[in-house]
């Protein structure tokens, strides 16, 4: 309620007059009944107000507008990891109107004893992709990601990283790495990927393992060195830093953002949906503000996407009971 | 924005001074000082609503919209917390331990014109360090990990026996309350649940705004509604009296603005750490320093300066923090961050070099606002003011329905609002029963905080994470000292009043 009143105060402040909110209820009249969408669309973001994800959904909706031809309202309902807003989609209405931003939990909460089953929802796409690297201080002896392993094996448990929090779609990739490169290391979590990156680049911990684009603020500021990328192939920003595959290390991961719906919802609204996202995701403004965010725009289909959640489902369940096993 | 023609610090200054600009700054502060005033609503959440609007702007106006905002909450949540005694925002949690009683003395009118002076002043000292140090202070802050946030959480934990108001006991009681509150949720380093009860909501934790709306409005309301009809009730009194702090008065605050503006500047450089803690301990601070030490909490100037200084000043030194470290000062500047992305200014280490005219602009566009949003505040006192007129029922359902509908608003979350009620009802025991809330508020702030940094240290080097680092090790003296040192002193001082009560018998026979 309040949040109508923020909503057009800001609106009313900007003296923008793209006041999409109010007045586009009349055109939704022109659909014919029974088809889809004839009414406002909601799309709830299961993050708070502020971060990449709210910031996707805030840019993608009024794409997503100019295409369904009804308002789509962004709405946050943050809480528990995002599972509030989860297990709220999985009890409405399957019929398209009501809609959630996911990003990786959706398949991996369930290891972190939340009741959320990827199988509850109907995924309409991904919207974007943020590519993982391993960065160390400027100043590290490490020079390679070759070096790093070679130190954890000769003192097992002694190097440490930065994640933003155990279970998180970073502190995983971190227990394939221990699994793969067979080394033991220590995870010192923090409250999200600012800080954990922050502490890495003031040398506290030996490592920070997250995105990319995250970690680039302090690579461009001096503070951190990207050791390898986690990605399959190059950075093609980043076209000297190899990737973990060239240093015999077979990881790749990278965080996402995507739309899903509750389960069950109609197969020809999940296709509407989806078109119309991928269309958005195309757009050059969208792109953009993506970009700028140090983001990669990226599409799924909801079939791709689908098929996806259950391999990223596959890929976290053993790394997520690696790090709770080995997290004092 | 970025034209280098004479010298970057004009052309900084001129971006803003731009009529469109101006207008934007205008609406800012309209929006600010409407959110702050409404409790629940932070500044955090209308800068993360209003940076949907602000993107397609122009960097600069885009910038002074946001910080206006942010700039002009800091001047109206004071308003609910001294009137209602409920804090608009966490910051001005400090303001109601005096601001309250001194509305109830009938001097509101006054505790509004000194908190919005404070303020301001602490506002502007913020902002001079901004202008003038902050590339190199932001490697202070770049010190800043798990050691040393663990000791400045612990030295801010000593605060709880300030912030008692002399009921040491029923203070640490409902200060180990508060900690206790803090362990529920999910384990901050191995993701267990603790305390859960099989309740979703509650793996995120006790959310504290609820709390605080509980503790602070709605416990009152309901101990005012219970004391009404014993007979007659502490009517609120409008406002007696003057306005405006006079010289003597003016001069008696120098000492507490000056601690206030001290701590909340160093405070603030700290990342992650925001005006609601730095409002407490510069409260605190300024009662050890204070003459009248026995008036704080009970309706002093002096407490309710230094506090609003304090809180206000961590905003030059969270921006500072961000802009030339890229790490969040506090919650608000998190969101900053994004939008700022997007218009392609990089907050980070090099961001001042790259765009050496954005920090005239940022301390342009602040002291605008903060001279603004003073003025306007001045001028709308007395408006505010008439809220204390209404008879007694109207003002508590004006403020039912503010808690109600600010908890709701937080997270559009029911549960939240359970959770302002229940904590209302706490609220309202440890009122009719002497335990003071500020202990209980911090204990659920800090506990967090001090827990997982701890573990934290702990992780990467063992105890010799803490004990190896300076600013740790002097921090958490200071904090011995600040819990042993006043009852050390008092026990001088009685043993010495002791031998001189023993010498003067022995000496006169």
């Amino acid at each position: 309620m309040k949040k109508t009143i923020l909503r057009s105060a800001a609106l009313i402040a900007a003296g923008l007059l793209t006041v999409t909110g109010c007045s586009a209820n009349a055109k939704s009249g022109g659909t014919a009944d029974g088809d889809f969408p004839s009414k406002d669309v909601r799309l709830i973001v299961p993050w708070a107000a502020g971060g990449s994800g709210d910031l996707t959904a805030r840019t993608i909706a009024p794409l997503l507008e100019k295409d369904l031809g009804v308002n789509v309202i962004v709405e946050n309902k943050p809480g528990a990891n995002g599972s509030v807003a989860y297990n709220w989609l999985a009890e409405q209405e399957p019929d398209g109107y009501n809609l959630a931003m996911m990003g990786v939990e959706v398949a991996t909460l369930q290891f972190m004893d939340y009741d959320i089953k990827p199988e509850n929802y109907a995924p309409i796409g991904q919207g974007l992709a943020g590519p993982g690297a391993i960065a160390v201080p400027v100043d590290s002896p490490f020079k390679t990601l070759e070096d790093l392993i070679a130190a954890a094996k000769a003192k097992p448990g002694e190097v440490t990283f930065s994640s933003p929090g155990i279970g998180s779609v970073w502190d995983s990739p971190a227990a394939g790495l221990q699994q793969l490169a067979d080394i033991k290391l220590t995870s010192v979590p923090f409250d999200g990927s600012a800080p954990a990156i922050a502490a890495a680049a003031s040398g506290k911990v030996d490592f920070s393992i997250d995105a990319i684009g995250s970690q680039k603020v302090q690579v461009d500021g001096g503070h951190l060195r990207y050791l390898a990328m986690l990605t399959d192939e190059r950075d093609p920003d980043n076209s000297d830093v190899p990737t973990a595959k060239e240093a015999g290390v077979d990881l790749q991961n990278a965080s996402w953002v995507g739309i899903m719906a509750p389960k069950d919802t109609p197969e020809d609204t999940v296709k509407k949906l989806s078109d119309a996202m991928e269309k958005a995701t195309a757009d050059a403004s969208y792109q953009e503000v993506i970009k700028s965010s140090n983001l990669v725009p990226t599409f799924k289909d909801s079939t791709e996407m689908a098929a996806f959640i259950q391999d990223e489902a596959k890929r976290y369940g053993p790394w997520i009971d690696y790090a709770k096993n080995n997290t004092k | 924005m970025i034209t280098v023609f004479t010298s970057p610090v004009t052309d900084g200054i001129a971006a803003v001074m731009a009529p469109d600009t101006l207008m934007i700054i205008g609406i800012g502060i309209l929006i600010g000082m409407l959110v702050g005033a409404f409790p629940g609503v932070t500044a955090t959440m209308a800068v993360a609503l209003a940076s949907g609007f602000t993107l397609t702007m122009e960097p600069t106006q885009g910038l002074a919209m946001l910080l206006t905002i942010y700039v002009a909450a800091q001047f109206g949540d004071r308003i609910p917390a001294i009137l209602i005694n409920t804090p608009g925002t966490p910051a001005s949690i400090a303001t109601t331990f005096d601001g309250y009683p001194l509305a109830r003395q009938g001097k509101a009118g006054l505790a509004l014109t000194t908190s919005a002076l404070g303020s301001a002043v602490g506002m502007i000292c913020g902002i001079a360090i901004l202008a003038v140090a902050a590339v190199p202070l932001s490697a202070f802050a770049m010190q800043f990990g798990p050691a040393e946030m663990f000791a400045l959480v612990v030295f801010g934990l000593t605060m709880m026996v300030g912030v008692s108001s002399g009921r040491i006991f029923k203070g640490l009681a409902a200060g180990a309350f508060g900690l206790f509150l803090a362990t529920v949720g999910r384990d901050p380093i191995t993701g267990d649940q603790r305390f859960t009860m099989g309740i979703l909501e509650l793996n995120g934790g006790i959310p504290f705004i609820p709390v605080i709306i509980g503790f602070f409005g709605l416990a009152e309301v309901i101990n005012q509604i219970l004391t009404h009809r014993k007979g007659k009730g502490i009517k609120p009194i409008s406002q007696m009296g003057q306005w405006m702090p006079d010289g003597k008065l003016l001069k008696r605050l120098a000492k507490p603005t000056a601690i206030g503006a001290a701590t909340g500047s160093v405070i603030g450089l700290v990342p992650a750490v925001g005006g609601d803690i730095a409002g407490i301990i510069g409260w605190d601070n300024a009662r050890k320093a204070s003459k009248k030490k026995h008036e704080f909490g009970k309706g002093s100037l002096e407490g309710l300066t230094a506090g609003d200084t304090s809180s206000t000043a961590t905003l030059g030194g969270s921006i500072t923090t961000t802009m030339a470290l890229g790490v969040p000062g506090d919650s608000v500047m998190a969101v900053m961050i994004g939008s700022m992305m997007i218009w392609g200014i990089q907050p980070g280490p090099g961001l001042f070099s790259s765009h050496p005219d954005l920090i005239a602009s940022l301390v342009t566009i602040l002291l605008i606002a903060t001279v603004l949003t003073l003025v306007l505040s001045l001028l709308r006192m007395k408006g505010v003011i008439k809220l204390l007129e209404l008879p007694d029922h109207f003002l508590w359902v004006v403020i039912l329905v503010f808690c109600m509908v600010g908890t709701y608003s937080i997270n559009n979350s029911v549960f939240d609002v359970f959770m302002m009620l229940i904590f209302g009802m706490v609220g309202l025991f440890m009122l009719r029963f002497g335990f003071p809330p500020g202990p209980a508020v911090l204990g659920l702030i800090l506990g967090p905080l001090a827990e997982s940094n701890l573990r934290r240290a702990l992780l990467t080097d063992g105890w010799a994470s803490i004990f190896t680092s300076p600013i740790a090790v002097v921090l958490l003296v200071i904090a011995v000292l600040a819990v042993t040192l006043p009852p050390l002193r008092q026990l001088v001082r009685r043993r010495k009043a002791a031998n001189e009560g023993k010498k003067v018998p022995t000496l006169q026979p």
